[in-house]
């Protein structure tokens, strides 16, 4: 990736400055997260903490980020700062300006997630830009909320912005908030939300003029350009660590959302040469008809991210860390589809290429080899109560993650690129205002990957609702074609949702269905995808096969038809000698 | 019967201090903890006291205590075997816990989770179910419950049970009739039930109330029964209080039902000190800080009243050196609002493989401790960088009592300079400015990020090393005044004696604030407040001496996350525009929704009298320089004046740059500051 190119540095560098700026510029970029969620409208936002404040400084280099950010919205804002510079140079920015965007054939991810970005002046010098980024409640489309699974254009997917100027010199530009508020279905959410990242943007070049002040712009600069090079001389020294050569690794995607049986591969080859990686994206299925293609920035936060698990966790997120990274990615692919594809299930696509990156790390090194994980699976049951009004709640779960080379997977738990967001449903929320009863949460029995390490386990939640209503499901893939294992290890179970389990009505449901019909007493069981197995199941120590089945992860007749172990069934211990025989086969 | 005695016991040293409510006066001691046998320590530290002032054990009116067992127990996962029975069909809810992961885990290949308290083959799932109204919906299955106990019970070692069915906050029926067959199979079982210990609603954070109460009970309770036993023994006229996460004074009858109040009790009496400390010298919003060895904390003190949260995570792992990303187990109670981060006096200087110098979180701890210590460690820490700059003096560390070695402090610190190519000074300053900016983290999570000016605030230390960094933490946040307590190495203790005693106590019901029935909401306080003014009878209030305090959890119609407002009688449109007032605070929004009520909350509160050690001395001349000694001060080791502290009185001012010592602390006026006794013999320093 480019680089701009380095000042003549006069000062040595200075390793204390280096480490008080960088804590100064997260704190400003924390705060300026905290006031975007403070001030925002989004639930998504306030509850999940879907958001982001970076800064950048004048050259449009990214050198700081709020606490938790996600890759996904840093290599977004890199590229979308740079679409704004081209049509707006900096020569003809002023004071209080603020522009935003959410083209995702410009940088962007998809429509509702909108980008604000206001450059910082400085005794009339232009000194930096500081951006936050939010899920904006609506922009319009053809779904409220903006994620249609079915769509095969962005068009469908909301209001698309280019590059364009929110306030001019301080004062609102009225005519094109005027547009946004006319294209959404929530307006005074929408403008509440950019407003909200306006006043973010604004807290941050207040408190950039406070620092700028302690160390004069010069010097600061000088320090936040060592802070860059610091973090492209870890990252490469961490790269360099690595064996040369070239790897590669594939991920195949089951379902793109209009046809479900059609299958998509992403497809990588890492080459390792000193300390830069290339990742060649050759090979990679076109572009989906469906939405889960994935905008460039998307599938640069996959990249990035992965190469990350390789290197100390402590190492900045800033310009340094994407410097030695070279991405070729075929223009009309999942990867870097043409306009006008639809990206708004691009999860499915991120998650495949961190599948084929970890795939591709697993021949460079197979003690740090991953199985495959689950991906997110969510619905929605909606109704209409005996009171007319209308309720309805999302419910997103995760499932088990892959085996590793040396233990078992993580049951339960957020995939390892999203990290799990804050969202924290419980069941008797849900049950005090919707008329719902849980009936089960439960790690699913079996369905972790059998291997000589076991793959994290799915969920299994039963959901019974007590009025008519509707259900609309949207298991990310990994169903028709369950997350694989490795290394002779078998795969986690798909997941899905299976309509009234064990009764004569027993019917299971496709993947993604929208506003399916639910009647008062139908139970829907969501099942959430489970890790793949690393190595074979027949290694595995009978002992951890024997607390698997005490811990009910694993049930006595998969013990002896998977692991091939015996379980006593009064004392549950292992029956060593009917083992051996089952083991010798 | 006047005398009043505060423990505090860490993890190095036990301070007691002992009030004269007669007189007010104030002595303090400070004795090795005996982590063996922590009450040894205690009795030794108030033997002590005692023959100093010439006082008998029968004239001690009063004993509280703050104790850090509850926390060790589940940091070092030191608790007895706990069982966890649960509706059937949830067994694995601690399991699969909230999904969460910590900033440092997300890129981690190998992450695992935390192996449960509680393995799924000691849980029990029990056929039953009440609905969100509290009505039964599959009655409660007995048989099945005895069996499947009866089971566990024969085939585990089991110490102690923890109780947690949903929505037993709306009736606890089902749980009690549970408790009952436990005891009826083995009536010797510690029981936690979750409608007793905090019938709040959400499952996990009270399952893991429940579980961390069953988990720390048995050992908690016989611990205190212990040091009470002892102290009857040695004819102490009191009995034994202890100090609640919530900053309240608790008995140990309420420990002993709900010891997960014991977790905070140490940090939440360090807090109640700086509030007294605050009161007394007329200070009413203040942000206490206080540096240790490992870590460093941040409280809020707004209008006289510390800040509270009623949620907290326990045993979970600090993320980014800040324990700010929730990881570990949700408890909810009340709680004494802190943040933490990881950095203090032990924390280890290093140049990373960046060659940045970074300060933290690995810290030498008490053992081997800093490179002065002399005691093994060999690498650079804070303690020796102040050593370095001179701040500290290697012939008074903790009054003389503990020998310390500068050039020790002077060849770890040159080590660290050498590839910098900076002088060892210099070095020691690029640690004390790194280590400061770390710290700077707690005050802004207290402060800042939660929409609150720091400039407004006045920064209180305690810890004996705090009063080295205060002055320059207070400068990165523009705050124009810093106060260090006299004796600040004693400040937990001391807020022993300051706090009153509490009784908290919680109900969920989700009522519409559309045609509510106020007499229905007046209903649940006054049960509530019925039990909680006979818990606080029991420690001899009467009922004209308490005070009653209300609160509600009130949230928009359909909102996932409710805040908690004062409830004056039973005016919930007061509350309610309160809660609107409130919102618009934290989120900038003005909203006129309509709300539902969900949690009611009451404190029933015993006051205690206060100590107030004011003196009226007043010296008329500065004190003079003890001596002087090369400090770094304005970017350069220059001769800068020291004094004794208890030559300080109110009256005069001294400017900076100063050092200033007493047995136990030290603390730095840089130049441009000055600094004044108060009335209270607490240090104020201000700048220009």
């Amino acid at each position: 990736m480019d680089r701009a190119p380095s000042t003549t540095d006069a000062r040595p560098f200075d390793p204390i400055a280096l480490e008080v700026v960088k804590n100064a510029l997260g704190a400003i970029a924390e705060e300026m997260g905290l006031t975007t969620v403070r001030s925002a409208y989004s639930s998504v936002v306030k509850e999940g903490g879907d958001s982001t404040a970076a800064i950048f400084d004048h050259r449009g280099q990214f050198i700081a980020q709020s606490m938790g950010a996600p890759l996904m919205h840093l290599s977004s804002l890199r590229p979308s700062l740079r679409s704004l510079l081209d049509d707006f140079p900096p020569s003809g920015m002023a004071d209080g300006d603020v522009y935003a965007s959410n083209d995702p054939y410009r940088g962007g991810i998809h429509s509702n997630d909108v980008m604000v970005f206001r450059p910082v002046f400085i005794n009339d010098t232009l000194a930096f830009f500081t951006c936050a980024l939010l899920h904006v409640a609506d922009l319009g489309g053809m779904a409220a909320g903006g994620l249609p699974a079915n769509a095969t254009e962005m068009f469908q997917e909301g209001l698309v912005l280019p590059p364009v100027p929110l306030a001019v010199a301080g004062e609102p530009n009225q005519p094109i908030l005027d547009v946004i508020a006319a294209n959404s279905r929530t307006p005074e959410k929408v403008l509440g939300d950019i407003r909200a990242m306006m006043a973010a943007t604004n807290l941050g070049a207040d408190r950039l003029a406070d620092l700028a002040d302690r160390y004069g712009l010069e010097r600061l600069h000088q320090i936040t350009d060592e802070l860059l090079d610091y973090t492209e001389r870890r990252t490469r020294a961490g790269i360099e660590a690595l064996a040369d050569g070239t790897y590669t690794g594939s991920f195949i995607i089951d379902d793109d959302g209009v046809n479900p049986d059609a299958d998509h591969e992403v497809h990588v080859a890492l080459t390792i040469k000193g300390s830069t990686i290339t990742a060649d994206f050759e090979g990679t299925s076109p572009q989906a008809p469906g939405p889960i293609n994935a905008a460039v920035s998307q599938t640069t936060s996959g990249v990035l991210f992965a190469v990350r698990c390789l290197l100390a966790p402590d190492i900045p997120v800033n310009d340094g860390a994407f410097r030695p990274l070279e991405l070729r990615l075929p223009p009309g692919t999942l990867v870097n589809p043409n306009p006008p594809a639809a990206l708004n299930a691009r999860m499915a696509t991120v998650m495949a290429v961190v599948e084929a990156m970890l795939g591709a790390f697993s021949e460079l090194d197979p003690a740090r080899a991953v199985a495959a994980s689950c991906n997110v699976h969510v619905y929605i049951m909606n109704g209409t109560g005996g009171d007319g009004r209308p309720w309805a709640f999302m419910d997103p779960q995760f499932g088990g993650s892959g085996a590793r080379s040396d233990r078992d997977g993580v049951d339960v738990t957020g995939p390892l690129v999203l990290g799990a967001g804050g969202a924290f449903h419980t069941v008797e929320a849900y049950e005090q205002e919707h008329p719902v009863r849980f009936e089960r949460f439960e790690l699913w029995t079996d369905s972790g990957g059998p291997g000589q390490w076991r793959g994290g386990t799915g969920a299994r939640r039963d959901i019974r609702i007590l009025a008519d209503g509707q259900f609309t499901g949207r298991a990310t893939d990994r169903c028709r074609r369950p997350p694989p294992g490795i290394y002779g290890g078998s795969a986690g179970a798909g997941g899905g949702w299976v309509l009234n389990e064990g009764t004569p009505d027993e019917q299971t449901l496709p993947a993604k269905v929208t506003a399916y019909p639910l009647r008062a007493g139908d139970m829907i069981t969501m099942l959430t995808s489970a890790g793949g197995g690393f190595g074979d199941p027949f290694e595995r120590d009978p002992e951890l096969v024997a607390a698997d089945v005490r811990d009910g992860r694993v049930s006595p007749e998969a013990a002896r038809r998977d692991y091939g172990v015996v379980i006593h069934p009064e004392t549950g211990e292992v029956d060593p000698a009917a083992t051996a025989v089952l083991r010798s086969k | 019967m006047t005398l009043a005695l505060g423990i505090d016991i860490g993890g190095t040293f036990t301070d007691v201090v002992m009030i004269d409510r007669t007189d007010g006066s104030v002595c303090t001691a400070k004795v090795l903890t005996t982590p063996d046998d922590p009450a040894a320590g205690v009795l030794e530290g108030i033997a002590e006291l005692l023959a100093e002032a010439g006082h008998d054990p029968p004239e001690v009116s009063q004993v509280v205590h703050a104790t850090t067992l509850a926390t060790n127990l589940i940091l070092e996962r030191k608790g007895g075997p706990v069982a966890y029975v649960t509706t059937a069909g949830f067994g694995d809810i601690l399991i699969i816990g909230n999904e969460r992961k910590g900033d440092a885990e997300k890129y981690d290949l190998f992450y695992t989770k935390q192996a449960p308290i509680v393995p799924r083959r000691r849980t029990v799932d029990v056929v039953e179910r009440t609905g969100a109204d509290g009505s039964v919906v599959v009655p409660l299955d007995v048989e099945q419950a005895r069996a499947a106990l009866a089971d566990l019970l024969a085939r585990e070692p089991v110490e102690a049970l923890a109780v947690c069915f949903l929505h037993s906050y709306a009736n606890g029926e089902h749980e009690r009739q549970v408790a009952d067959i436990i005891a009826e199979l083995s009536p010797d079982l510690y029981v936690a039930v979750s409608s007793d210990v905090w019938p709040e609603y959400r499952e996990l954070p009270r399952a893991c109330t429940t579980v961390m109460s069953a988990y720390v009970g048995p050992t908690v309770t016989r611990y205190i029964a212990r040091l009470d036993e002892e102290l009857a023994r040695q004819e102490i006229g009191a009995r034994l209080q202890i100090m609640g996460s919530s900053g309240g004074i608790i008995s140990a009858a309420t420990v002993a039902r709900r010891p997960v109040q014991l977790v905070e009790s140490g940090p939440a009496a360090g807090v109640m000190a700086a509030a007294h400390i605050g009161r007394l010298s007329g200070i009413d919003d203040l942000i206490s800080f206080d540096m240790g060895g490992t870590t460093a904390k941040a409280g809020l003190v707004q209008g006289g009243q510390a800040a509270i949260a009623h949620e907290f995570y326990v045993g979970g792992t600090a993320s980014s050196g800040v324990k700010k990303i929730n990881t570990g187990y949700p408890i909810k109670i009340p709680v004494i609002d802190l943040a933490e981060v990881g950095a203090g006096g032990g924390s280890i200087a290093y140049l990373d493989s960046g060659g940045a110098l970074r300060v933290g979180p690995d810290s030498a701890g008490a053992e081997p401790g800093p490179a002065c210590y002399d005691r093994g460690g060999t690498q650079p820490t804070v303690t020796d960088a102040d050593l370095v700059l001179g701040y500290l003096n290697p012939d008074f560390f903790l009054g003389g009592r503990m020998a310390i070695r500068a050039d020790l402090a002077h060849a770890a610190v040159a080590e660290l300079a050498e590839p910098m190519g900076l002088t060892p000074e210099e070095a020691a300053a690029g640690v004390y400015e790194v280590v400061n900016a770390t710290m700077a983290a707690a005050v802004r999570v207290v402060t800042l990020e939660r929409g609150i000016d720091p400039r407004d605030f006045t920064l209180l230390a305690s810890g004996g090393a705090a009063g080295v960094h205060v002055a320059r933490l207070a400068e990165e946040f523009g705050i124009a005044e810093v106060v260090v307590p006299a004796n600040p190495g004693v400040g937990s203790a001391v807020g022993l004696l300051a706090s009153d005693v509490v009784t908290d106590h919680v109900r969920t019901r989700v009522i519409d604030s559309v045609g509510v029935d106020v007499s229905a909401v007046e209903a649940i306080y006054a049960e509530l407040e019925a039990v909680a003014v006979a818990e606080i009878g029991a420690e001899g209030f009467s009922a004209d001496e308490i005070v009653l305090e209300r609160e509600i959890d009130i949230r928009y119609h359909h909102q996932a996350h409710e805040l908690t407002v004062p409830l004056h009688g039973c005016d919930l449109d007061e509350a309610a525009a309160a809660f609107n007032e409130l919102y618009e605070q934290l989120y900038g929004i003005r909203q006129t929704d309509p709300v539902e009520f969900v949690n009611y909350r009451v404190r029933v509160v015993g006051p205690v009298p206060k100590p107030d050690w004011s003196t009226d001395q007043v010296a008329a001349q500065p004190p003079m320089p003890l001596s002087y000694r090369p400090a770094w001060v304005g970017g350069e080791m220059a001769d800068t004046p020291v004094y004794r502290r208890h030559t300080l009185l109110p009256g005069p001012t001294i400017a900076g740059p100063a050092i200033i010592e007493e047995t136990s602390s030290t603390v730095v006026v840089p130049g441009g500051w000055t600094a004044s006794a108060d009335r209270q013999l607490s240090l104020v320093l201000r700048p220009g």
